[in-house]
């Protein structure tokens, strides 16, 4: 096999290789090191490569391979964690020039289930700051580019995780969800992207953005290897109180369905009138004949209060718990920090220069809209709103298993575009936002690529702790029109 | 609400300094201009009657778990101090608290 043959392979494929002997796990890691030095230059999806630590994880490995030692489900493989996940002695910017030098003393919850699986971390992935964006352009450290076209954005905030997984450098990765950061870049770069469950994935050790929204959540390039990461990162943690308890069911066996006989897909009508692009209208209508022609019934739903709603319900609900998040970064115990005569200046001044632009504006509307004059018609107004958007989600699932939608009102756009309309920018989370309102899963994956050769993706939205009626869906396109496929290229569909 | 951008701007600087966050002349002429954008857009939430509907619904809520009331102990202070950017015997360093001239105000 060629080195370069690696890249392509599934997790599931790297591991059966190492269990045939067919190659190391050294092997495997050294070339998707070596694939992401020669190509960082050009997409800049991790902020920290981890190449030492890679390399010394990979030998450990090998070694306890090579002892007959027992194999976790992500044995070696190698794996990309958005940078607001922390890992103990990795530095965890969050994009932010506030986190530059920050090394965290501990790992996320995600992280310890990672390397209990053995899995490698080779990097920590590029995002908008704070998580606050849809095109990684706000990232402190430059923008993750579309590797499908470079003249283009990847989606965010979890660009650098979704780039990563669609370039090759892993064939999974992690990132973070509070209205659409895992499934709006997994569209714009053409790879399974899923938001679990609110409460399904412990988010100890995640920075928070707004803790009523956030969830981690995996990307793959099929449905497998997502089952399998799930698996390892819902491992129940009482270290989030919202983390529930419940036994989480074994998401591989979603996959072996033939049929979806006596199975509901709810098929969301009335925004045919928006602006949405024709090609991801057209691709919504395609995986809709694929579940009709495997049996499934599909029912018309409506939700016009979460599609005319949604937004502005998330974007004062979402900066509100910001606000409030981001007020411990003081330039006291940790992070960018500012020369200053007393204290007061050294928050003024620390925060002023160590957030960007879009923080910034979103620590702005939060404090707005919490101030006592404006509470109860603002914030207060919102969450009322965001009861409405449950009880119409309520109402859909009681005809409906699940619910098919685009993931994205519009093809990956150009760097730059939306830089400075951030009301259009909003625009890009229009059909992501309402699940993370709701508490829902979602998941978002490639159906097809458009005539100028990008992605199309749709999004699958289920009932709460639903991944099972999402995966089993989702399989039943996959095996139709393939798994999601890098960009390296002669396996494209 | 209807704001001339003059209060605006004056109303955002308010806000900058409840956020505690130093914006430049510039910086806050730019938000004003977002700001307005972005709350039409909130603003349209009032369309919808929302009366009788409690903001805060718990009851199909798992109840949160107790966890056990356990010491653990955890001993890296030196390294959580080493990433301050000041510290002194143990503890973090900041500048004076009050200034005369603020308190005098």
């Amino acid at each position: 096999m060629k080195n370069n043959e690696f890249l392509k392979l599934s997790a599931i494929e790297l591991i059966s290789g190492y269990k045939k002997g067919s190659y190391t796990i050294s092997d495997v890691i050294e070339t998707a090191l070596e694939h992401i030095e020669a190509n960082e230059r050009n997409l800049n999806a991790l902020i920290t490569p981890m190449y030492e630590e890679a390399r010394s994880r990979a030998w450990m490995l090998d070694a306890a391979l090579s002892r007959g030692e027992d194999m976790g489900p992500l044995f070696g493989v190698p794996v990309v964690v958005k940078d607001n996940i922390t890992i103990d002695g990795i530095r965890t910017t969050c994009g932010s020039r506030m986190l530059e030098n920050w090394i965290p003393p501990y790992s996320a919850h995600v992280v310890e289930c990672l390397e209990r699986a053995g899995a490698v971390i080779i990097g920590k992935a590029n995002m908008d700051e704070f998580a606050m964006g849809s095109s990684t352009e706000f990232s402190a450290f430059g923008p993750t580019l579309n590797p499908w076209d470079l003249s283009r954005v990847p989606g965010g905030s979890s660009g650098g995780s979704a780039a990563s997984v669609a370039a090759g450098y892993a064939p999974i990765s992690l990132g973070s969800d509070t209205g659409g950061s895992i499934r709006q870049p997994a569209a714009f770069c053409g790879v399974y992207g899923l938001k679990p469950t609110y409460g399904l994935v412990s988010r100890f050790g995640l920075v928070a953005f707004a803790s009523s929204l956030d969830q981690i959540g995996p990307f793959a390039r099929n449905l497998s290897d997502l089952a399998v990461v799930l698996q390892v990162i819902s491992e129940a943690d009482t270290r989030d109180a919202t983390c529930v308890r419940k036994e989480r069911p074994n998401y591989l066996d979603f996959l072996n369905v033939e049929s979806l006989k006596g199975f509901k897909v709810g098929y969301l009508s009335g925004y045919e009138s928006m602006e949405i692009d024709e090609e991801i209208k057209r691709g919504v209508t395609q995986a809709l004949r694929i579940c009709q022609d495997a049996g499934a019934e599909i029912v018309e739903v409506k939700l016009p209060i979460s599609t005319r709603y949604g937004l502005p319900c998330y974007y004062t609900i979402a900066p509100a718990e910001a606000s409030s998040n981001l007020a411990r970064f003081d330039g006291v115990q940790y992070g960018f920090s500012v020369e200053a005569e007393d204290l007061q200046d050294l928050y003024l001044k620390s925060r002023g220069a160590g957030f960007g632009p879009e923080v910034k504006r979103r620590i702005l509307i939060g404090t707005f809209v919490l101030g006592s004059s404006r509470y109860d018609a603002y914030y207060l107004q919102a969450q009322k709103v965001r009861q409405l958007i449950i009880r119409e989600f309520d109402a859909a699932f009681s005809r409906a298993d699940v619910l098919l939608m685009p993931a994205t009102p519009t093809l990956p756009f150009r760097r730059g575009e939306k830089m400075t309309d951030p009301v259009k920018a909003y625009m890009a989370d229009l059909f992501t936002i309402p699940a993370n309102l709701a508490g829902l899963p979602g998941l978002s994956m490639k159906i097809s690529f458009s005539h100028s050769g990008l992605p199309i993706g749709v999004q699958l939205v289920g009932k709460k702790f639903g991944e099972g009626d999402i995966l089993k869906t989702a399989s039943v396109i996959e095996k139709v029109i393939g798994p999601a496929v890098t960009t390296l290229g002669g396996d494209r569909k | 609400m209807d704001m001339t951008s003059g209060d605006l701007i004056e109303d955002i600087r308010r806000v900058a300094r409840l956020a505690m966050l130093e914006l430049n002349e510039e910086e806050s002429k730019q938000i004003a201009v977002q700001f307005k954008m972005i709350l039409d857009q909130l603003q349209t939430l009032g369309e919808l009657d929302t009366s009788g509907i409690n903001p805060f619904r718990l009851e199909d809520m798992d109840p949160m778990p107790w966890r056990a009331d356990e010491v653990h102990i955890w001993n890296r202070y030196s390294e959580v101090l080493s990433q301050a950017p000041e510290s002194e015997d143990g503890y973090f360093k900041v500048p004076r608290i009050v200034r005369e001239d603020r308190d005098e105000k």
